[in-house]
C-alpha cells in the first residue's frame, strides 16, 4: 500500500524555487553528427545524437579517430528495439562534441541505462557500471557522475563512446540508451548540482515513506507486544519490510548497481512482502479463512512480483518458454483485479454486516483500489486499441514539476488511515475490555452477596459447603434455608452456559428462591420452572431441591440434576427435564432418612465432568467413595483432576 | 480442544419393517453443534428416528439442551418415535438424569435400538 507519500509532494512543492536556480540542460545543436558546446555555464544534453552499432563489438570503437560515419544515427525518440539487432548482447554508441579549446574540469552524468555499460572519453575508459555479459538488471537510479581527466580534450574535440550490454528474451530487452535515458556533459560543479537535485527529487518520497513506515511500525509493534493480537504482528512485518525496501531502494538509487541472483530475489521479495502482510492483516480483521481467496491472492502476488521477475533475469530461457504473449499481462490484471476489486467488496460486505473495523479499512484501501482499477481499465482499452496509448493521466499528479504518482498519494493516504485505524481500534477494544471487566466485577459482587445470603446458621444441622467457580462469575448456585420448625431446605443447581449470561441467570434464580414461600422441593422446582420460562428462551437449569426434617427424614425433587448421595450411596430419582424448557415438566418427590452420623451430599456436575488433560472424565463411579470426603476435599479432588465447569458441593449431617 | 460436530444421515429398517432414519453424530456436541444437528434433523422425514452417538465422546450442557430441543420437537410436535444408541455409560446416565428417557428409548447399540423402535 505504501509507496510514496503526500509529504514528499509538499516537500517537493516547497523546493520549486530551488529548481529554478539549478543548471538546466542546453538544447541539442542543429548538427546531430557534431554537437557544439560553447558555454560552460550550462550543461549540454547529450541524450540523443549518438551513432549506434549493434552488430560488432571492437575495442577500436572507443578510439576518437575511428570512422563511425557509416553507423546509424539514433534519434531522441528511438527505442532500443528500433535500432538494436538480435541476437547481439552489445550495443556501441559514439558522440562527437566540439567544446572550447583547453576546457577542463568536465564530467559526464549518466542516468536511465538499464544495463551494464562502459564509458570512454577520447579512447580512455572513464567509468562504467556492472559487467557486460553478466545477467542482472539495473533499476531506476539517480545520475551517476563520471569526472573526465583534466587533459582529456586540449583541442576541444571530445569523442564519447559507450559500450552497453543488452539483456533480452524472446519478448523483451533491456539496456542501452532508450527514451528515458538522460546523459549530460558539463562542468563538474554543475553536474554535481544537477545530481544533488535529482537525488532529492528521487529520494524525498523514500525518506518520507521510511519515516511513516518506522512510526507506523513502532505503533503496530507496541500494540502487538501489549495486546498480543496477531493482526498487529502482520502490520508490523508489513511496515518493517516496507522500511527495509525503502532503505535498499535509496541505497541502490545512488549507485549503479547491477542486481543479480540473490540481490534481485531479495529486492523483489521486499517489494512484494508489504502487500502480502497487509492482506494478511485485513484477512485477520475480517476473520476470513487463510487458505481460500486471500491465500490465492497472496500466492498470485508472489508469482507476479517475485517468480516472473526473477525468471526473466536468472533463467531467461525458462522465462521465454513459460511466459508467452499476453500471459504475464493477463496474470497481472487478474491478480490486481482480485486484490483491488474483490478484497474491497469483501471489506464492504463485512462492514455492512456490522464489522466496525471494516469501515476504516475500506476508507484506507478504496482510493488505491479505484486508482488501480482505473489503470487496469485504461491498459485494457489501450491494448485493445479502443483508446490511444501515449501519456497516461492516471500516473502523474498534474501541475507538479516533480515526478509524483497518484499511487504514491493514495498509498500515503492508506498508511495515515491505517495509523488512525490502529489508534481508534485500540481505544475501542480497551474501552470494551474495561466495560466487560466492570460488568464481570459487578456480577461477581452480586453473586458473592447472594451466595453469602445463601449460607445461614443451621441449628440442628452440620453443613459444609464448597463453591469453586470455573471463572470469575459462575453458573452454579446453592441455597440453604433453615426453617422455624427445625427443618432445613437446601438446593444446588447449575445453569447452562458460562460467563455473564449464566451469571445473570444465577442472580435471577437466587432472587426467585429468596422470594419463594414454599419449602416443598417439588413445588419449589415447579415455581422456579415457571419463573424461568417467563423470561423467554434463556437456556436451561438443572437443580436438586431437598428438605430435611429435624428428625432426619428428608424428601427431595430433581430437575435433571445429580441425585443426592447418602453416605456414598446415590439416592434414586426418575429423570426429569431441567428447568426452563417445558411448562409441562413435572417433578416427583422422593423420600429418604438421614440417620445420626450419616452425611447427605448434593453436588453439581462440575465434579463428575471434571476432565483430565488426556480428555478422560472423572465420571460417576468414583463418586461412591469421593462423596464420603469433606465437601472441600471433594471440590479439591475434582479441581485437581481437571476442572472444566463450576464445582459446588454441599454436605449435610444432623448435629 | 473441542472436536467439531459432524452429522451423517443414513437409513435402516426397524424390526417392525418400518423405515428408520439414523442421524449419526461425530465429534463433541456443544453450543456450536446446534446448526449442523438441527439442519440435518430438519432434512429428515419418516416416523422413526434414531440418534447415533457412537462417534461422540463428550456432550456438554449446551449440547444436551440441543438434543432435548430436538426430542421435544420430534415427539411432541412431530409425533415421531425416537431412539438413541451408542452413548458411553457416563452419558447414558446423564441422558437418563435429564429426563431424555421419557422422550426416547436408550439402547446400547444399533441392533437393540432398531429392535426397540
Amino acid at each position: 500500500m505504501l509507496r510514496r507519500s503526500l509529504l514528499a509532494i509538499l516537500l517537493l512543492l516547497s523546493m520549486t524555487g530551488l529548481r529554478a536556480q539549478t543548471p538546466v540542460s542546453a538544447p541539442d545543436t542543429a548538427d546531430p553528427a557534431h554537437l557544439t558546446w560553447t558555454g560552460m555555464d550550462r550543461p549540454l544534453n547529450i541524450s540523443s545524437s549518438w551513432f549506434t552499432n549493434s552488430t560488432q563489438d571492437e575495442p577500436a570503437f572507443a578510439q576518437p579517430g575511428y570512422d563511425d560515419s557509416h553507423w546509424r544515427l539514433r534519434k531522441r525518440s528511438d527505442t532500443l528495439r528500433s535500432y538494436w539487432q538480435r541476437p547481439s548482447h552489445v550495443v556501441w554508441y559514439r558522440a562527437h562534441i566540439e567544446a572550447p579549446a583547453g576546457i577542463k574540469d568536465l564530467a559526464v552524468s549518466i542516468n536511465g541505462i538499464h544495463g551494464p555499460f562502459e564509458l570512454y572519453a577520447n579512447g580512455r575508459r572513464v567509468g562504467g557500471a556492472g559487467r557486460i555479459g553478466d545477467p542482472g538488471v539495473f533499476g531506476d537510479m539517480v545520475p551517476i557522475v563520471y569526472p573526465l581527466p583534466a587533459d582529456i580534450a586540449p583541442d576541444g574535440h571530445l569523442v564519447l563512446a559507450l559500450r552497453t550490454g543488452i539483456l533480452f528474451t524472446k519478448d523483451s530487452q533491456q539496456g542501452g540508451i532508450s527514451t528515458d535515458s538522460s546523459l549530460l556533459l558539463g562542468a563538474t560543479a554543475h553536474i554535481n548540482d544537477t545530481r544533488s537535485l535529482s537525488i532529492f527529487e528521487s529520494l524525498a518520497s523514500n525518506y518520507t515513506n521510511l519515516v511513516i513506515a518506522c512510526i507506523a511500525g513502532i505503533v503496530a509493534l507496541g500494540l502487538y507486544l501489549s495486546a498480543r493480537g496477531r493482526e498487529y504482528l502482520d502490520l508490523t512485518l508489513s511496515y518493517i519490510t516496507l522500511a527495509i525496501y525503502n532503505m535498499l531502494e535509496m541505497w541502490e538509487f545512488t549507485r549503479a548497481i547491477q542486481r543479480s541472483g540473490f540481490a534481485l530475489l531479495l529486492t523483489t521479495l521486499l517489494a512484494t512482502a508489504p502487500v502480502i502482510f497487509n492482506l494478511e492483516f485485513i484477512r485477520r480483521i475480517l476473520g476470513r479463512p487463510r487458505w481460500k481467496l486471500f491465500g490465492i491472492i497472496q500466492v498470485l502476488l508472489l508469482v507476479n512480483g517475485v517468480v516472473i521477475q526473477n525468471l526473466f533475469v536468472l533463467a531467461p530461457q525458462i522465462f521465454s518458454f513459460l511466459v508467452q504473449g499476453l500471459f504475464p499481462t493477463v496474470l497481472a490484471i487478474g491478480t490486481y483485479a482480485l486484490l483491488d476489486f474483490v478484497v474491497p467488496v469483501i471489506i464492504y460486505r463485512a462492514w455492512r454486516r456490522g464489522n466496525r473495523d471494516a469501515g476504516l479499512l475500506l476508507v484506507a484501501v478504496l482510493p488505491s483500489s479505484v486508482l488501480v482499477l482505473a489503470q487496469i481499465t485504461r491498459s485494457v482499452l489501450a491494448l485493445t486499441k479502443v483508446i490511444a496509448g501515449g501519456s497516461n493521466p492516471l500516473e502523474r499528479v498534474p501541475g507538479i514539476t516533480f515526478n509524483i504518482g497518484w499511487s504514491e498519494v493514495t498509498s500515503f493516504f492508506a498508511s495515515i488511515v491505517l495509523l488512525l485505524f490502529m489508534v481508534l481500534r485500540t481505544i475501542r477494544l480497551a474501552r470494551e475490555k474495561a466495560e466487560l471487566s466492570a460488568e464481570i466485577e459487578a456480577a461477581h459482587n452480586v453473586q458473592t452477596l447472594l451466595l453469602a445470603r445463601a449460607t445461614q446458621p443451621t441449628p440442628g444441622f452440620a453443613v459444609e459447603t464448597a463453591y469453586r467457580p470455573a471463572s470469575e462469575v459462575g453458573g452454579d448456585f446453592f441455597l440453604i434455608s433453615p426453617g422455624q420448625d427445625g427443618s432445613l431446605f437446601a438446593i444446588v443447581g447449575d445453569v447452562s452456559g458460562k460467563g455473564m449470561q449464566a451469571a445473570l441467570r444465577v442472580s435471577l434464580i437466587l432472587g426467585a428462591l429468596h422470594r419463594e414461600s414454599s419449602r416443598e422441593p417439588a413445588l419449589v422446582l415447579q415455581n422456579l420452572n415457571s419463573a424461568l420460562l417467563s423470561q423467554g428462551d434463556i437456556g436451561f437449569t438443572t437443580a436438586c431441591a431437598l428438605l430435611v426434617e429435624k428428625d432426619g427424614r428428608f424428601r427431595y425433587a430433581n430437575a435433571g440434576h445429580l441425585n443426592p448421595y447418602l453416605d456414598g450411596e446415590e439416592m434414586p430419582s426418575a429423570g426429569a427435564l431441567p428447568l426452563g424448557i417445558s411448562p409441562e415438566a413435572e417433578y416427583g418427590t422422593e423420600y429418604g432418612n438421614l440417620a445420626t452420623g450419616q452425611r447427605l451430599v448434593l453436588l453439581s456436575d462440575g465434579v463428575p465432568e471434571a476432565r483430565s488433560a488426556a480428555g478422560d472424565l472423572y465420571g460417576f463411579d468414583k463418586l461412591v467413595t469421593l462423596t464420603r470426603l469433606p465437601a472441600s476435599d471433594i471440590a479439591e479432588v475434582a479441581h485437581a483432576f481437571g476442572q472444566t465447569d463450576d464445582i459446588t458441593v454441599l454436605a449435610l449431617a444432623l448435629a | 480442544m473441542q472436536a467439531p460436530t459432524k452429522v451423517a444421515t443414513r437409513t435402516a429398517t426397524a424390526a417392525s419393517g418400518a423405515p428408520v432414519t439414523i442421524l449419526a453424530f461425530a465429534g463433541d456436541i456443544a453450543s456450536t453443534s446446534k446448526e449442523p444437528i438441527l439442519e440435518a434433523y430438519g432434512a429428515t422425514d419418516g416416523q422413526k428416528l434414531l440418534l447415533d452417538f457412537s462417534g461422540t465422546e463428550y456432550v456438554n450442557s449446551s449440547g444436551i439442551a440441543i438434543i432435548i430441543q430436538l426430542l421435544l420437537d420430534a415427539t411432541k410436535t412431530g409425533g415421531r418415535t425416537v431412539g438413541i444408541f451408542g452413548l458411553t455409560p457416563h452419558f447414558q446416565k446423564v441422558f437418563t438424569m435429564v429426563g431424555i428417557g421419557k422422550y426416547a428409548t436408550l439402547s446400547p447399540n444399533e441392533a437393540a435400538a432398531l429392535a426397540a423402535l
